[in-house]
């Protein structure tokens, strides 16, 4: 059983003094004054049924906001959510079939209470709990039963918390940077017990956090050739959604270019349509349809959105060393790309999903400062 | 997965068909369970709190004892008029102790406001049973040690005194219940910065108890010593009947409120 997940035009404003904070309705009929005062501004995707979903944004993308508003921890004021077609606030049919939890080892735990304690909460509660997988997966993590949670350590109390998401078998389970925090050992752990329990109970999971995990990058290279266990993506940076795509869709389009400078510097004006400067303070953006440089240093929430899912290109990341020069670059390379690089000895080669994520969702997007330079 | 298009469209029959919804259960867990939880979690340190009190009491007759001896109630004076801010403060805990719990495992608030309302009931006759077997025991250990069992003002409970007794502190323990719950879900719903200017109206219920229950039956702590329970008052049925009513009024808001309660986010401030 899984839910489909609609976010309609969601609007979350920031709190004074920075974050992101609560969910509320801004003016938006003036979009820069909106966004100046909002964590996130007029975001809408969805998530099929039975998907899993990384949603990656930093700190400030009101990644955690959005989520609570999908769980029903609080009602979106601008905007709307939906699961499996439902408002889910104080919805007695969808409230019980979602689960979120954080690394705080289950939501809302009184830090006195044993893991014990808590699976007998959490088992009252949850119709579809299954004991025996919890206790299996605690085994796995190393979590004894009578710990209390106030002296799990970090990665042992967020082993606890992807236990009880995972065993809670609630048709939208969203883990929210939980996973991230194990161990990388449990890390592995985790993606095996997720994909293995997702082909036995179908469920809708979304993966939260500033990047993908560790484990789960790696796991999926062997798996399914890059993506994680995740099969969408959702990306939050600049209050703005970036993308909203399958996983391999937005590997697909992550590409490291290495090479001598020069001929690199010629090879990325062949395939992107224009020149591309010397390594830069800030991401050059290019727009190759009229090979345009977009006029910000950095690249800008806009650019990037139409890099991930549109015909641009954005530069994640450019160095350099002595004559050699690597870039870090998004977009769609035109199908003669491969060849034009081999003629001009540049080497192009895939993006992990991590470092994808993780740079695209950098924090520094939305200074202007997102591209990396060093000599 | 749909893409960041403005405004995704409104899910289709079509597409929420996917889901199957035939497999397995839904709706929120039942009443029982989460009354269990709410109950349970309450009784466990109020129970704790009034086995001290009941050892501290047996602590102080045996002293008294050894020492001398006294015609006048020490349950009254010592250990019985504060009990009402037990209940009290289960009631303000009620919902920064369970919500976040119970709400964040998929119990609607309107579930987890049944629940509280049961924990009412349980605190509330528990209270009174409690404080009724005070008096009890203590004027069975006087009558043993050849003491007068008097309450201020030399009355003493004799045939349905303590009965009498009980049923008001079940009144009494009711209404700061209540008072606690409506102060702690307004907190929840309005957050700590806004919640201030409602805690005079939630006191009402505890007001309402303090005013019209007789305060010789259940006076605040040295009302005797004040000369509060020589002031005259409606008759206990009516004073019952009106906390009663105050219960049920306050009750009803704080359900009704609850709906607001806004959890707390991780990474934000809680």
């Amino acid at each position: 059983m899984s839910y489909r997940v609609d976010v309609q035009r969601l609007t979350i404003r920031a709190r004074a003094g920075g974050g992101s904070g609560d969910v509320a309705g801004g003016s938006r009929d003036a979009d820069g004054a909106a966004r100046a005062s909002s964590a996130l501004v007029d975001v809408s995707f969805s998530v099929e049924p039975g998907r899993i979903c990384g949603l990656f944004g930093g700190e400030s993308s009101a990644r955690s906001q959005l989520l609570a508003c999908l769980a029903a921890y609080r009602r979106p004021r601008a905007g709307a959510v939906r699961v499996d077609g439902e408002d889910p606030y104080e919805n007695a049919r969808l409230m019980n079939g979602i689960c979120l939890v954080d690394g705080r080892g289950g939501i809302g735990v009184d830090e006195s209470t044993t893991v014990r304690e808590v699976l007998e909460i959490v088992a009252l509660l949850r119709p579809r709990w299954d004991q025996a997988f919890a206790a299996a997966l605690l085994d796995g993590f190393e979590v004894a039963a009578g710990a209390k949670v106030a002296r799990l350590a970090r990665g042992r109390r967020a082993a606890l918390a992807v236990t009880i998401a995972l065993a809670s078998r609630a048709p939208l389970t969203m883990i929210d940077e939980a996973h991230l925090d194990l161990e990388p050992t449990d890390q592995v752990t985790f993606h095996r017990a997720l994909r293995a329990d997702q082909q036995a109970h179908r469920r809708t999971v979304i993966l939260a956090g500033p990047t993908v995990g560790e484990a789960g990058d790696d796991d999926i290279q062997r798996a399914q050739d890059g993506g994680g266990p995740l099969d969408d993506v959702v990306l939050l940076g600049g209050g703005r959604l970036l993308a909203a795509m399958p996983a391999v869709g937005l590997r697909a389009r992550g590409h490291v270019v290495s090479g001598d400078a020069d001929a690199l510097a010629a090879f990325l004006a062949t395939v992107t349509g224009a020149d591309l400067p010397e390594p830069v303070t800030g991401a050059a953006v290019r727009e190759p349809a009229t090979g345009a440089e977009v006029p910000e240093a950095g690249a800008t929430p806009g650019a990037l959105g139409d890099a991930l899912t549109g015909g641009g290109f954005a530069v994640l990341a450019d160095r350099r060393l002595g004559r050699l020069r690597s870039v870090v670059l998004v977009g769609a390379l035109p199908r003669d790309a491969a060849a034009a690089a081999d003629r001009a000895r540049i080497t192009v080669g895939p993006v992990g999903l991590r470092e994808l994520v993780t740079r695209l969702t950098d924090e520094r997007s939305a200074l202007g400062d997102l591209a990396e330079s060093s000599r | 997965m749909t893409g960041p298009a403005d405004g995704a469209p409104a899910p289709t029959a079509a597409m929420i068909g996917t889901a199957d919804r035939a497999n397995g259960p839904e709706g929120p867990p039942p009443l029982v369970n989460v009354a269990a939880i709410t109950t349970l979690g309450t009784m466990i340190w109020v129970g704790l709190l009034w086995l001290v009190v009941a050892a501290g009491f047996g602590i102080v007759v045996g002293i008294v004892a050894a020492v001398g001896s006294t015609d006048h109630s020490l349950w009254q004076h010592g250990f019985s008029g504060w009990q009402r801010f037990v209940p009290f403060a289960a009631g303000l805990s009620m919902t920064s102790a369970f919500a976040p719990m119970l709400v964040g495992n998929g119990v609607t608030r309107a579930r987890l406001a049944a629940g509280a309302t049961v924990t009412l009931v349980v605190v509330a006759l528990a209270g009174g049973l409690f404080v009724a077997l005070g008096y009890g025991a203590e004027s069975l250990v006087f009558h043993a040690l050849g003491w007068r069992h008097e309450l201020s003002g030399g009355r003493r409970l004799a045939g349905g005194g303590l009965v009498r007794v009980g049923v008001a502190h079940v009144a009494l323990f009711a209404c700061y219940y209540v008072s606690g719950w409506l102060i702690g879900v307004a907190r929840g719903v309005l957050g700590p910065d806004a919640f201030a200017p409602l805690v005079v109206p939630a006191l009402i219920p505890a007001a309402v108890a303090e005013i019209l229950l007789r305060p010789e039956v259940t006076g605040l702590p040295f009302a005797g010593h004040l000369g509060l329970d020589r002031l005259g008052g409606p008759s206990l049925s009516f004073g019952l009947l009106a906390s009663l009513a105050a219960v049920a009024v306050g009750a009803w808001v704080a359900h009704v409120a609850s709906r607001g309660l806004v959890l707390p986010v991780a990474g934000a401030a809680r």
